[in-house]
C-alpha cells in the first residue's frame, strides 16, 4: 500500500509537466516562422540537411575506437583476478596489449591516425 | 500494477523471454530491411540477444565459475570485430556502385 | 608445450609479414609470399616431426589428438597451396593484369590469420575458444571475399558472406547459449557428459540452431545459398582457398559439434542426415550442369561434393570419421588443383568461362591433363583417389542400412560426371579456334599442380594414408567422452 504514494508522485509529475505546457499554450504569443524554425535560434546557422554524407574520416576514427574500446573491455575480468594469476597472467595481458599496439602501429603507418 | 512489480522481480523466464524478443526482433530485421547497414544492425541486436542468454543463465546458475559472463565478453568482441568487417565491406561497396541496398546486389546470375 | 608451437609460428609469420608490409616498398614486397610459404612449411615440418598426437594445455582449453592432428595438416597445405597460387595475381605477374588486387602484405597475414582460427577450431575444447576460433576462421574470409576495391562483384560476395556468415554465428552463438543454460558449463566434456538422455524442447532448440550453423559453414542446402555468390564474386585465389578452408574448418566444427557435443544423439539423426544429404547433392549436381562461370560451376561442384561428406555421419564413427578425413584429403587436393588451373588461365587469358576452355590441350597440353585428372577425381573416376573416397564414404551409408540414398548418391556421381565431362569436352574434343594464342607458364602454379596431381593420381591406390588416418581415427575416439 506504501506504493500509493509513487502512484501519487507519478500523476503530479505529469500534472505539472502537462499543465506547464497548456498553460504556456494557453498565455504564450502564437506566432511561428522565421528564425524560430531553424534548429538553434541563436548559434550557427545550420548549412543543409542533417542527412548528409559525413568524411569517411568519421569512420575510420570510429571502427578504431570501436576496436579498442572492445579490447579495454577484455581487460575487466583480467584485472578482476590480477591478484591470483600474478606474473604469468601480466606476461600474457602483455602479449595482448602487444598484438593491439601492432594494430596501432599499422593504422598510424597506413595514416589513418591523421585527420585529412 | 506498481505494486505488482514491485513484489515480483522478473526470474529466468521473463529474462529469457526478454532474449528471445530481441532475438526475434533482430531476425525480423534481417529478413524484412534491404538497406545493407540496418541488416548488419539487426544481426548484431541477434548477436547482442545471444550475449544476453549467456549472462541471464550465468546469473541464474548454481555453480559460482561466471562462465556465462566471459562468454558474454567473447560474445561481445567478435560481434564488434564482425561489425568492423561489415561496415568497412559496405562502405567499399558504396564508393564502387552508390548504394548499399541489397536488393540490387545482383549482378551475378547462375 | 610443445602442441601449440605450429600455430604460434603461424601467427607470428602473419604479424612479422603485416608489420614487414609497413616498412617495405613495392619491390621488395614480392618476398612477402616466400616468406609465408616459409613460415607455413616450417609449421608444416614442427608439425610432422614434433608434435605429439595428444596433450593438452591451458587446463585441457587446448588440446591436440589424432584427428585434429590431420585435420591442421589439411589446413596447412590448403593455405601454403593456396599462396602458391595467388603469387601470380598479386605480384603482376599475370599477362591480363586483375586490378585493385594490392595490399600483399594484408593479403597474406590475414590468409594466415584465418589459417590459425582453423587450427584452434580443432583443438578447443570450451563454448568459449570454439565460438572465437570459429569466428577467427572465418572473418578473415569475408575480407578476402571483398579483396577488389575496384570490382563491384567482389563486393558484393563479401557484403553476403559477411551478412550471411554473421547470421550463422548468431545461430551458432544462441544455440550455445541455450546448451551452457542447460548444462552450466562451457567445457565440451561436460556438456556432453549433461546432455546424454536430455531431450527437452530447449536441447532441440540449441541443436537446430548449432546445426545450421555447422549447415551453413558445410553449404548444406538449405544454408548453401551464400556460396555460389560468394565463390563467383571473390578473386579467384581466394574462392580457390574458400572452396577447401572454409569447406575443412566447416568439417572440423561439426566433427566437434557431432562428436563432442551431440554424440549421445547423433544415432538418432541418421534419417536427417539422409535427407539433408541426398538434398544437397542433388540440388548442388543439378545447378551445377547449367552453369557457364566456371567459379559459380565450381561453386555447385562444392555443394554437391558437401553432400558426399555427410554420408559419412551415417554409421559408426570408427569407420565414418576415417572415411570423411580421407575423403577432405582427396577433396582438398583435387579442388586446388581444379583451381590451379583455373587461377592459371585467367591469369593468362583473362576469361573465366567454361566455353573459354575450348582447345586447352592444344595450347598447354600439361595443364589441360592436370585439370582433367583433377576433375575425374571429383566425379569419382576409378583409379583416381576420388574415386576410393566415395567408395568409402557410400559403403558407410550402405553398411548402415540407407540402400535409397547409396542409390541417390550413385546417380548424383553419374549426374555430375557429365557436367565434369563438359569442361573435359571443351579442352579437348571441341573444334579449336584458330586465334588462341598460346598462353604462358607460371613456376609457382606449375608447381602446385604438380605437387597436387601426384596426391591425387596416386592416394587411392596407396593404401598407407589411409590406413594412417583410420590408425589416427580410432585413437580420437578413444579420447572421447563416453555419453
Amino acid at each position: 500500500m506504501e506504493y500509493i504514494f509513487v502512484l501519487a508522485m507519478v500523476g503530479l509529475a505529469a500534472a505539472m509537466v502537462g499543465g506547464g505546457l497548456f498553460f504556456s499554450r494557453l498565455v504564450a504569443p502564437h506566432n511561428p516562422g522565421g528564425n524560430k524554425s531553424v534548429p538553434y535560434e541563436c548559434g550557427e546557422q545550420p548549412i543543409g540537411q542533417a542527412w548528409i554524407q559525413f568524411n569517411v574520416g568519421y569512420y575510420l576514427f570510429g571502427l578504431l575506437f570501436l576496436v579498442f574500446d572492445v579490447e579495454a573491455a577484455l581487460m575487466y575480468p583480467w584485472a578482476v583476478v590480477f591478484r591470483s594469476t600474478g606474473l604469468p597472467g601480466l606476461i600474457e595481458m602483455l602479449i595482448f596489449v602487444l598484438v593491439l599496439v601492432i594494430g596501432l602501429i599499422y593504422a598510424w603507418r597506413k595514416g589513418v591516425l591523421e585527420w585529412v | 500494477m506498481i505494486e505488482l512489480l514491485a513484489r515480483h522481480s522478473p526470474g529466468l523466464p521473463e529474462w529469457l523471454t526478454l532474449c528471445v524478443v530481441l532475438y526475434s526482433i533482430g531476425l525480423y530485421g534481417l529478413l524484412t530491411r534491404r538497406n545493407a547497414i540496418a541488416m548488419l544492425m539487426a544481426v548484431e541486436i541477434m548477436l547482442n540477444a545471444a550475449a544476453l542468454n549467456f549472462v541471464v543463465f550465468d546469473r541464474f546458475s548454481t555453480n559460482q565459475q561466471a562462465d556465462g559472463q566471459v562468454m558474454a565478453l567473447f560474445v561481445i568482441v567478435m560481434a564488434a570485430a564482425e561489425i568492423v568487417v561489415g561496415m568497412a565491406i559496405v562502405v567499399a561497396l558504396y564508393r564502387m556502385r552508390g548504394t548499399v541496398d541489397i536488393n540490387q546486389m545482383n549482378s551475378m546470375r547462375g | 608445450m610443445s602442441i601449440i608451437i605450429p600455430e604460434i609460428i603461424v601467427l607470428a609469420t602473419a604479424f612479422a609479414i603485416l608489420i614487414a608490409d609497413l616498412f617495405m616498398n613495392e619491390r621488395t614486397r614480392v618476398y612477402l609470399a616466400p616468406a609465408a610459404v616459409a613460415g607455413l612449411l616450417l609449421a608444416l615440418a614442427v608439425m610432422v616431426v614434433h608434435t605429439p598426437a595428444s596433450g593438452a594445455l591451458i587446463g585441457g582449453r587446448f588440446t591436440m589428438d589424432a584427428a585434429g592432428w590431420w585435420f591442421k595438416i589439411l589446413f596447412m597445405i590448403s593455405a601454403l597451396i593456396a599462396v602458391l597460387l595467388s603469387m601470380d595475381t598479386l605480384d603482376g605477374r599475370a599477362r591480363v593484369r586483375v586490378r585493385g588486387m594490392g595490399f600483399r602484405g594484408e593479403y597474406y597475414s590475414i590468409l594466415l590469420f584465418s589459417v590459425v582460427g582453423m587450427m584452434f577450431l580443432v583443438s578447443a575444447r570450451d563454448l568459449a575458444t570454439l565460438f572465437v576460433s570459429l569466428e577467427l576462421a572465418t572473418l578473415p574470409l569475408f575480407v578476402l571475399a571483398a579483396w577488389r576495391r575496384d570490382d563491384p562483384k567482389s563486393g558484393e560476395a563479401g557484403l553476403k558472406y559477411v551478412v550471411l556468415g554473421a547470421l550463422a554465428s548468431a545461430f551458432i552463438v544462441y544455440g550455445f547459449g541455450i546448451l551452457y543454460g542447460l548444462t552450466q558449463s562451457t567445457d565440451l566434456e561436460t556438456i556432453a557428459q549433461r546432455l546424454a538422455g536430455e531431450r527437452a524442447p530447449a536441447f532441440w532448440l540449441a541443436a537446430a540452431l548449432v546445426l545450421a550453423g555447422a549447415g551453413f559453414k558445410l553449404t548444406i542446402v538449405p544454408f548453401h545459398m551464400w556460396a555460389a555468390d560468394v565463390y563467383q564474386g571473390a578473386p579467384t585465389p581466394v574462392t580457390a582457398y574458400l572452396s577447401v578452408g572454409s569447406k575443412a574448418a566447416g568439417l572440423a566444427f561439426a566433427f566437434q559439434v557431432f562428436y563432442r557435443i551431440f554424440g549421445d544423439a547423433l544415432p538418432h539423426w541418421d534419417m536427417l542426415i539422409a535427407i539433408f544429404a541426398a538434398l544437397t547433392m542433388t540440388l548442388g549436381n543439378l545447378v551445377a550442369i547449367v552453369q557457364h562461370d566456371i567459379k559459380r560451376f565450381m561453386a555447385f561442384s562444392a555443394i554437391s561434393q558437401a553432400g558426399y561428406f555427410l554420408l559419412g555421419f551415417l554409421g559408426a564413427a570408427e569407420e565414418g570419421v576415417p572415411a570423411m578425413l580421407f575423403y577432405l584429403l582427396v577433396y582438398i587436393f583435387s579442388n586446388l588443383a581444379v583451381f590451379a588451373c583455373i587461377i592459371w588461365f585467367e591469369n593468362e587469358t583473362g576469361k573465366g568461362q567454361i566455353e573459354d576452355y575450348r582447345g586447352l590441350s592444344l595450347s598447354n597440353p600439361l595443364m589441360a591433363l592436370g585439370m582433367t585428372l583433377a576433375l575425374f577425381s571429383l566425379a569419382g573416376i576409378p583409379p583416381l583417389s576420388g574415386f576410393v573416397g566415395k567408395f568409402f564414404l557410400f559403403s558407410i551409408a550402405s553398411k548402415a542400412g540407407f540402400h535409397g540414398l547409396v542409390a541417390v548418391a550413385a546417380v548424383n556421381s553419374t549426374i555430375s560426371l557429365y557436367y565434369y565431362l563438359r569442361v573435359v569436352r571443351q579442352m579437348y574434343i571441341e573444334p579449336v579456334d584458330e586465334r588462341v594464342p598460346a598462353p604462358g607458364s607460371s613456376v609457382s602454379i606449375g608447381l602446385s599442380l604438380a605437387l597436387l596431381s601426384v596426391p591425387v593420381a596416386i592416394l587411392g591406390i596407396l593404401p598407407t594414408v589411409y590406413e594412417g588416418i583410420h590408425a589416427a581415427t580410432i585413437a580420437w575416439l578413444a579420447s572421447m567422452p563416453q555419453g
